[in-house]
C-alpha cells in the first residue's frame, strides 16, 4: 500500500468515526462524542480525555468494573447485616406497624420474625460483622465497603433488576456496562467492551434488557459470553472452514471491498473492512482470554474452577482474565437465591448453604487475585441483589418446615470492593429488626451515581435524547446523590 | 435538570456544520432558525414552559414572558439590546448574575451572543416553532439553465437543487440502471429484482430494455402491487405496534396475536391510505357498524407488555400500558414526545401536565386490565389452508347425510308391527351410531371454523366509565386533580368539533389543520427511501428536535400529501421518479467532504439493509425464500435453542422444517425478551416501546452473523448448487452434454459459475476484476479440499465425503460455497 494510499484511509477512517458517531447519536449528543465526552466508538478507540463530560468529583478513576449481580437478591439478615433482637423474637408474631398499609409480593395476614439461620463472626482488622457463611469473603473484610442501607422502589425482580442496572423500571434502558462504554469506549481492539456471564441455571428474571444497549447505539451492548459451547455466537468458523480459508476468504472479500469503495467512498465500506478484521481477530482473541485451561492449578483450585463446566467459580476466573486484557464492564449473574421457603430445594437452611458454597470460595479468590496482579485499585468489584429481603418468614403455604423471606424493597446490603472506595468500612445502619434504614441510606440511583463518578463519569452530564427526554442511567431527576463518604 | 445544558452546548458544536451554510445565505433573522436554538439550548430548560420548575417566574420561550415588566427591566426590551436584561445577564462578569449559572454551563459563544443583539436589534419578534405553524403550499423554484431544468422529473428535485446549488453543489449523474433496479426493488419491497414473480420480472426487464420515467415507473407499480411489497412494509409498522408474540416482563408468555400481523399485511397489500390504516387501528372498534377486521386492527395497541408476576399490581401495569398507548399514538403520527408531561409539564414542547392527562383519558377508557386472561379479545376465524378445507367440507357433507339417512332410520322404526323389545334393540344400536357420527361430526366442523382469540381495544360501557386523575410526578399512587379528554392547545384550536374518545382524536389528527400529521408522514416514508429524514430525529418534531433539511419541500410533500388523500404509494412512486432518488451514491473526496452526511442530497442513497432484508435477500438470491404468507410464527435455525424466563420455564425453540425455515423474517416467532440473534445484531430494536428510527451500526457481531449462521451457511451451499446449474445449463446449450454427467468442470464454466452467482446477488454485470479474484479463491480453496476431503463434506452439512451425491464435484462444490460465502458478505450485497 502506497503511503498516499494509507493517508487516504487513515483520514477516511477519522472522518468515518465522526459519520458513525453523528448518525448513530439522534443528533445533539453527537458531538458530546466529537468534543470528547464519550471515546469509543466501536469496540476500539481509546476514550478521550480532558474532557467537559468528567466529573470534577476527585477520586482517582477506576479503569474497570467487575459486577457480580446474585439475582434473585440474597437475605442480608443472614449475610451482611446481623440483628440480635430478630435472634431474640424468633418465630413471634411481628409488630403490626410493621405490615400496616404495607403490600408484600406473597406474605399475607401477621408474619412471624425470623432469625438469622447461621451465626455472624467478626472478620478482619475492622471486625466486620458476617456470616460464617462466607468466611473467604470475610477473609477479605479488610477490602470492602459494606453498605447496609441501600434500597430501591420495585419489589419485583424484573423492574428491580431493571431499576438498578438500566436506571429505568421499564424495559428500554442502557445497562450500565453500556453507559461505561459508551462514556469510556475500549481498552483492547480485539475485544468487547462490556462482556456478561450468567451462571447459577438460569438467567435473571429480566433477561437480556439488563445488559442492553437500549436508546445508545447497539454497539454498547453487553456481549454475553456462554459458559458451554461457543463463548460468543458464531464467533468459530462453521465446520469445514479452516482458519486459512477463512484468511483468504477475506482477503478477497477485503480487495473487493475496497474496490467498492474507490467507486463510491462510502466511509461505512472501510468501517465494514475493519470491522471484518476485528471478527477475524476475535476468532483467536476470545477463545483465548475464554479457555481457563490455560491457567495454573493453583490458580483454578483457588476458584474452584473446572474448565469446560458452566459455574460461578469458572465466571469469576474468567471476570479476572477480562479486566486484566482491559475489559471494560464485566457483568456477572448468578441465579438461585430468591429463597422463600417454598419447598425443600427453597429452604435458608439448604439453599443458601449450598449458593454461598458456591459462590463465597471464588469471590474470594478474585478478590486475592486483583489484589496480588495489583489490579483492585483500578478494579471495582461489586456485590448485591436487587433489593432485600423481609425480617418477616414468608411461609406462603402456611408452614414453617421451609424457611426463607419475602421481597422487601426498604433496605438491602451491597459491598464494593476495589478504587476509591473505602476499605474495612461500613456505611449506613438498619433499624433493630433490619426492616427500614436508620442512618446513610443510599437509593439505587445515589448507588449508580457513585459508581458513574468512581469510573471517572458525571452521572448528572452522560446523558442520551431519547423518546424527547435527555436519558441518563441516573433518571432524570436531579436528585440522586453522589456518596462521597464511600471514598477514601 | 442539567444535562440538556451540555447536549446545548454540543449542539452547536454539530450545527456549525451545516447551519453555517445556512446562515451565510440569509440576511435576516429567522428565529426559528437563528434564535430558538440558542434559547432552546441555553435557557429554556429553567425558563420555559414547566411553571414549577421555573426560575424567578421568567419565561423565555414567549414574546409577552420575554418582555414582562419586572419592575424596571425587562429581560427582552424590543429595539434595544443593551437594555434587555438577557444580554445585560449573558454578558456580565459576576458570577451570581451572569446566565447561564456557571456552574451549569459555558458562557455563550460570541457568535450566538451577536445573533442575540441582532434579533433584539430587529425587534426581538418570536415566530411559532415550525412544526406547530400551519403547513404551507410553498411554490415550486423555478431553475434557470437547462442543466438544471432537465434533471426536474419530479417538484421535488426543484427544491433539492435549489438547496444544493446554495450550497455549491452539483447533482450527481443517475445511477447505472441495473443497480437503480435492484435499489428500488429492495427499498419498495425488500426482495432483489430475482426474487420477484414473472410479472414484476418483466416490468424489470422493461425497465433495462428501456430505461425511462414511464419503465421505472411501471416497475415501482408492479412491484407495489406485490405481496412483497406489503410484507416489505409491514415490518416497518411492526417496530412501530412494538409487535412481539410474546407478552412481554419477566414471564414473556406467548401472546396470540399473529392474526393482528396478518391483518396488516393484508390491508397494506389493499394499499389503504395511510389515515384509514390509522383510524383503523386507533378506534376501529368505535367506527359505525365497525367490521370484524375494524375491531381486530385495534389489537394494535393490545402488543403493549403484560405483566403476569406473582404479586404485581395490575392498576399499576395498567397504567404503564395506557401511558404507552398515549405515547405510541403522538409519537408514531405526530411526532411529538410527550413522556416528559407525564411527570411535569413538558420543558420544551407546549403539553401540560394537566394536558397530558386529558390526553391520556381518550386511552383510560379501554376495558383491558392488564388481566392474566389478557381480556377483552376477539374470536379471529383462521380458516384452514385451501386443501384441507375442501377435505373438511366433503367429510361434513357425507357425516351429515349419514346422520340424516340414520335419522330416517330412526323414524321408520315407529312401525307399530315390531316386538318392542326388538325395537327397542334396534333403536339403541341406531341411536348410539348417529351419537358418534354426531360427535366426529363436531370436531370436523371445530377444525373446519377454527378461530383464534385475539386481544383488542375495547371502550367500556358508559356508566362504567374511569375517572382520570392528573399523576402528582407520574406517579398512579399520587391522584391530583379530575381531568376529562381534551385536546392540547398549542394548536390553537381546540378540536372541540369531535367526539371525545379515540376516533374523535384520529379525527383531529387527520384534520387538514393539524400541522404535524402529514409532515411526519412523509418524513418517514422519505426517510425509509432516502436513508434519512428530511427531518433527521424523525421521532421528535418539537423544539428539541433537528430543524428539516428542506423546509419547503417538507411542506410540499406534506400538502400533496394530505391533497391525494393520504395516499403512500403515490408518494413512494414521486420519489422513486424523483432525479434526487436515481442519482448514483457516487462520492467524491470533495464532495464527500463538503457533505458528508448528505443533507444537500447531491448523492443518490445507499445504506446498509435492514436487518429482516439482510436475511430475506441472502435467501432470495440462492433460491430458498419461501414465500407462504401468513399464519402463526415460525422458527427460522436459531444458535439459541433454549430460552429460559424467571417463573415461566421458558421455551425450547424447536426449528422449522420444510419451507417454514426460510420464509421472510417477519414471519419469525418474536420473542420480547430474546430477539432472533441475526435480528438484534442488525439493530432490530427490542419491541418493549415504539421504535420509530433503527439506528444503524456496523459491528464485528455482524460480520460473525453473516459469515458463520448457519442460515447464510445453507444459502451459501444453495447458491453454490444455482452457480452450478447455471455452468451446467451453458455447457448444455453449447455443447449438449451436462458436465456433471462427464465430471469435468473446466475453468472455463468456473468462471461462469462465478459470473452467475455475483450476478444473482448483485443483479450488476459483475466487473472482470471481481471475477478474477473470486476464481483464484475458488481454485485456492478447491486446492484446499482436495487435501481434506472430510472438510470438503462438512461445509456441504454431509457427515463424510462419501455422503455426497454427486462425488465429482465435491471439491468443486465446497470450494464454491466458500466463495458464495464470500458473496453473501459483500459490502455491494449488504446495502441498497
Amino acid at each position: 500500500m502506497s503511503l498516499q494510499q494509507e493517508l487516504r484511509i487513515a483520514n477516511a477512517r477519522l472522518s468515518t468515526r465522526r459519520h458513525f458517531l453523528h448518525r448513530g447519536s439522534m443528533s445533539l449528543a453527537a458531538a458530546a462524542i466529537g468534543g470528547g465526552m464519550v471515546g469509543g466508538g466501536l469496540f476500539g478507540g481509546q476514550s478521550a480525555s480532558g474532557s467537559s463530560g468528567r466529573s470534577d468529583a476527585k477520586p482517582k478513576p477506576v479503569r474497570s468494573v467487575i459486577y457480580l449481580h446474585m439475582a434473585g437478591s440474597p437475605p442480608q439478615h443472614e449475610l451482611f447485616d446481623n440483628k440480635p433482637q430478630l435472634t431474640k423474637h424468633h418465630l413471634q408474631p411481628c409488630p403490626e406497624a410493621m405490615i400496616e398499609g404495607k403490600t408484600f409480593a406473597f406474605i399475607k395476614g401477621r408474619p412471624k420474625l425470623l432469625g438469622p439461620a447461621f451465626p455472624f463472626e467478626r472478620y478482619g482488622e475492622c471486625g466486620m460483622e458476617l456470616a460464617d457463611q462466607i468466611p473467604h469473603i470475610g477473609a477479605h473484610a479488610d477490602d470492602l465497603c459494606l453498605i447496609r442501607s441501600m434500597h430501591t422502589d420495585q419489589f419485583n425482580h424484573a423492574p428491580a433488576q431493571l431499576l438498578l442496572h438500566t436506571g429505568s423500571a421499564q424495559f428500554g434502558g442502557a445497562a450500565m456496562g453500556a453507559w461505561a462504554t459508551y462514556g469510556l469506549g475500549s481498552e483492547n481492539d480485539d475485544l468487547p467492551s462490556f462482556m456478561v456471564m450468567v451462571s447459577g441455571g438460569k438467567i435473571p428474571s429480566a433477561g437480556k434488557s439488563l445488559w442492553g444497549s437500549g436508546f445508545l447505539p447497539s454497539v454498547h451492548q453487553g456481549v454475553q459470553c456462554r459458559g458451554e459451547g461457543e463463548p460468543i455466537l458464531y464467533v468459530n468458523n462453521p465446520a469445514g472452514i479452516s482458519r486459512d480459508i477463512r484468511r483468504r476468504s477475506l482477503d478477497v472479500l477485503n480487495e473487493i471491498n475496497r474496490r467498492e469503495f474507490d467507486l463510491f467512498q462510502d466511509p461505512e465500506t472501510l468501517t465494514r473492512i475493519e470491522q471484518y478484521e476485528l471478527a477475524f481477530r476475535m476468532q483467536t482473541s476470545v477463545p483465548e482470554v475464554m479457555d481457563i485451561s490455560r491457567e495454573s492449578q493453583r490458580s483454578l483450585d483457588q476458584y474452584g474452577a473446572e474448565p469446560g463446566k458452566a459455574s460461578f467459580a469458572n465466571n469469576c476466573l474468567l471476570a479476572r482474565r477480562l479486566v486484566e486484557q482491559g475489559v471494560r464492564f464485566v457483568q456477572l449473574f448468578d441465579w438461585g437465591w430468591d429463597i422463600h421457603g417454598t419447598a425443600p430445594h427453597d429452604d435458608i437452611a439448604t439453599q443458601l448453604v449450598k449458593k454461598c458454597q458456591d459462590c463465597d470460595r471464588p469471590i474470594g479468590a478474585l478478590l486475592t487475585d486483583l489484589k496480588q496482579r495489583g489490579l483492585l485499585e483500578e478494579t471495582l468489584v461489586i456485590f448485591g441483589g436487587e433489593f432485600g429481603r423481609t425480617p418477616m418468614v414468608e411461609a406462603r403455604n402456611g408452614t414453617l418446615k421451609y424457611l426463607g423471606r419475602d421481597h422487601h424493597p426498604d433496605c438491602f446490603s451491597l459491598w464494593v470492593a476495589g478504587g476509591p472506595f473505602k476499605r474495612g468500612h461500613v456505611h449506613g445502619s438498619t433499624d433493630e429488626l433490619g426492616y427500614t434504614v436508620t442512618e446513610d441510606g443510599v437509593d439505587v440511583r445515589d448507588f449508580q451515581a457513585t459508581v458513574l463518578t468512581a469510573l471517572g463519569l458525571d452521572p448528572y452530564h452522560l446523558s442520551f435524547p431519547s423518546q424527547g427526554l435527555d436519558a441518563r442511567l441516573i433518571g432524570p431527576s436531579d436528585s440522586p446523590r453522589v456518596v462521597d463518604e464511600l471514598f477514601v | 435538570m442539567r444535562s440538556p445544558v451540555i447536549i446545548g452546548l454540543v449542539c452547536m458544536l454539530w450545527g456549525q456544520q451545516w447551519c453555517g451554510i445556512e446562515h451565510a445565505q440569509a440576511g435576516e433573522i429567522d428565529f426559528n432558525r437563528d434564535i430558538r436554538p440558542i434559547l432552546s439550548r441555553n435557557c429554556i430548560a429553567c425558563h420555559g414552559p414547566d411553571e414549577e420548575d421555573r426560575q424567578a417566574g421568567l419565561r423565555l420561550d414567549t414574546f409577552e414572558g420575554a418582555t414582562e415588566d419586572f419592575g424596571d427591566y425587562a429581560a427582552l426590551a424590543p429595539g434595544d439590546p443593551d437594555a434587555s436584561e438577557m444580554i445585560v445577564r449573558i454578558t456580565s462578569d459576576d458570577p451570581d448574575l451572569q446566565m447561564p449559572p456557571p456552574e451549569h454551563a459555558d458562557p455563550l459563544p460570541a457568535e450566538d451572543l451577536a445573533m442575540l443583539r441582532k434579533w433584539i436589534q430587529e425587534g426581538g419578534q418570536y415566530a411559532k416553532h415550525w412544526s406547530f405553524a400551519p403547513i404551507r403550499n410553498p411554490p415550486i423554484p423555478k431553475l434557470t439553465g437547462k442543466a438544471s431544468v432537465d434533471r426536474v422529473l419530479d417538484p421535488i428535485d426543484a427544491f433539492v437543487l435549489r438547496r444544493a446549488r446554495q450550497a455549491g453543489l452539483s447533482p450527481n449523474p443517475t445511477a447505472d440502471p441495473w443497480r437503480l433496479a435492484r435499489r428500488v426493488c429492495l427499498d419498495l419491497t425488500g426482495l432483489p429484482p430475482g426474487g420477484h414473480d414473472q410479472v414484476v420480472r418483466d416490468a424489470i426487464q422493461r425497465y433495462l430494455d428501456q430505461p425511462n420515467q414511464a419503465t421505472l415507473g411501471n416497475m415501482a407499480d408492479r412491484l407495489m402491487e406485490s405481496t412483497a411489497y406489503a410484507e416489505h412494509w409491514a415490518a416497518m409498522w411492526l417496530d412501530i405496534a412494538r409487535y412481539a408474540d410474546t407478552v412481554g416482563y419477566a414471564g414473556d408468555e406467548k401472546r396470540n396475536i399473529w392474526p393482528w400481523r396478518d391483518w396488516l399485511i393484508q390491508s397494506l397489500g389493499q394499499h389503504k391510505s395511510y389515515r384509514e390504516l390509522a383510524i383503523e387501528m386507533i378506534a376501529g372498534d368505535l367506527l359505525p357498524a365497525a367490521t370484524l377486521d375494524q375491531k381486530l386492527a385495534t389489537a394494535f395497541h393490545r402488543n403493549t407488555l403484560s405483566n403476569n408476576e406473582g404479586g404485581t399490581n395490575d392498576e399499576e401495569f395498567r397504567t404503564i400500558a395506557v401511558k404507552d398507548r398515549l405515547s405510541t399514538t403522538m409519537n408514531t403520527w405526530m411526532g411529538l414526545t410527550v413522556r416528559c408531561a407525564e411527570c411535569h409539564s413538558h420543558k420544551y414542547d407546549p403539553i401540560s401536565h394537566n394536558e397530558y392527562y386529558q390526553l391520556l383519558d381518550y386511552f383510560n377508557q379501554s376495558a383491558d386490565a392488564d388481566r392474566r386472561d389478557e381480556s377483552p379479545k376477539l374470536a379471529i376465524p383462521i380458516p384452514p389452508d385451501a386443501k384441507t378445507l375442501a377435505d373438511l367440507d366433503r367429510q361434513i357433507v357425507l357425516l351429515e347425510k349419514q346422520i340424516g339417512e340414520l335419522e330416517k332410520q330412526a323414524a321408520g322404526q315407529q312401525d307399530p308391527s315390531k316386538g318392542a323389545e326388538d325395537k327397542s334393540a334396534e333403536r339403541k344400536g341406531v341411536e348410539k351410531k348417529s351419537k358418534t357420527l354426531k360427535k366426529k361430526l363436531e370436531q370436523l366442523r371445530k377444525r373446519r371454523d377454527r378461530s383464534i382469540q385475539v386481544p383488542v381495544m375495547r371502550e367500556l360501557p358508559k356508566d362504567k366509565r374511569r375517572e382520570t386523575f392528573v399523576m402528582l410526578r407520574g406517579s398512579f399512587l399520587s391522584p391530583g386533580e379530575k381531568v376529562d379528554a381534551a385536546l392540547p392547545m398549542a394548536f390553537q384550536w381546540d378540536g372541540a368539533e369531535y367526539r371525545k374518545d379515540r376516533l374523535g382524536l384520529t379525527q383531529w389528527m387527520f384534520d387538514p389543520r393539524n400541522p404535524l400529521t402529514a409532515r411526519v408522514a412523509v418524513n418517514r416514508y422519505w426517510a425509509r427511501m432516502m436513508g434519512m429524514g428530511l427531518v433527521e430525529t424523525e421521532e421528535d418534531f418539537g423544539t428539541q428536535g433537528t430543524p428539516p433539511s428542506h423546509p419547503d419541500l417538507l411542506d410540499h410533500l406534506a400538502h400533496e400529501f394530505i391533497a391525494t388523500d393520504w395516499n403512500v404509494e403515490a408518494l413512494l412512486k414521486r420519489i422513486v421518479l424523483s432525479s434526487t432518488y436515481q442519482q448514483s451514491p457516487k462520492a467524491t473526496p470533495r464532495s464527500y467532504a463538503a457533505d458528508p452526511r448528505n443533507r444537500f442530497l447531491s448523492r443518490g442513497p445507499r445504506v446498509r439493509l435492514s436487518a429482516e432484508v439482510v436475511r430475506d435477500q441472502a435467501l432470495a438470491v440462492s433460491g430458498l425464500l419461501s414465500r407462504k404468507m401468513y399464519g402463526p410464527p415460525v422458527y427460522p435455525p436459531s444458535p439459541i435453542k433454549r430460552i429460559v424466563n424467571a417463573f415461566t420455564g421458558g421455551m425450547t425453540w424447536v426449528e422449522s422444517q420444510g419451507e417454514d425455515r426460510y420464509r421472510r423474517a417477519i414471519y419469525t416467532y418474536m420473542k420480547r425478551s430474546s430477539l432472533h440473534p441475526l435480528f438484534g445484531t442488525f439493530d432490530m430494536a427490542g419491541r418493549d416501546v415504539c421504535n420509530l428510527r433503527r439506528l444503524r451500526t456496523n459491528t464485528p457481531l455482524q460480520s460473525f452473523m453473516t459469515l458463520n449462521d448457519i442460515t447464510f451457511i445453507e444459502a451459501a451451499r444453495a447458491l453454490a448448487d444455482r452457480m452450478l446449474e447455471a455452468a451446467d445449463e451453458e455447457t448444455m446449450a453449447a455443447s449438449g452434454e451436462s458436465s456433471a454427467a462427464s465430471g469435468e468442470i473446466t475453468a472455463a464454466q468456473d468462471e461462469i459459475a462465478i459470473r452467475a452467482g455475483l450476478q444473482r446477488a448483485l443483479f450488476v454485470a459483475p466487473q472482470s476484476e471481481l471475477v478474477d479474484a473470486l476464481e483464484k479463491l475458488l481454485a485456492e480453496t478447491e486446492a484446499a479440499y482436495r487435501k481434506d476431503p472430510q472438510a470438503a463434506a462438512e461445509i456441504l452439512g454431509l457427515n463424510q465425503p462419501e455422503d455426497a451425491a454427486n462425488q465429482n464435484d465435491l471439491f468443486k462444490r465446497a470450494a464454491l460455497t466458500v466463495v458464495s460465502n464470500v458473496i453473501l458478505n459483500l459490502d455491494p450485497f449488504l446495502n441498497n
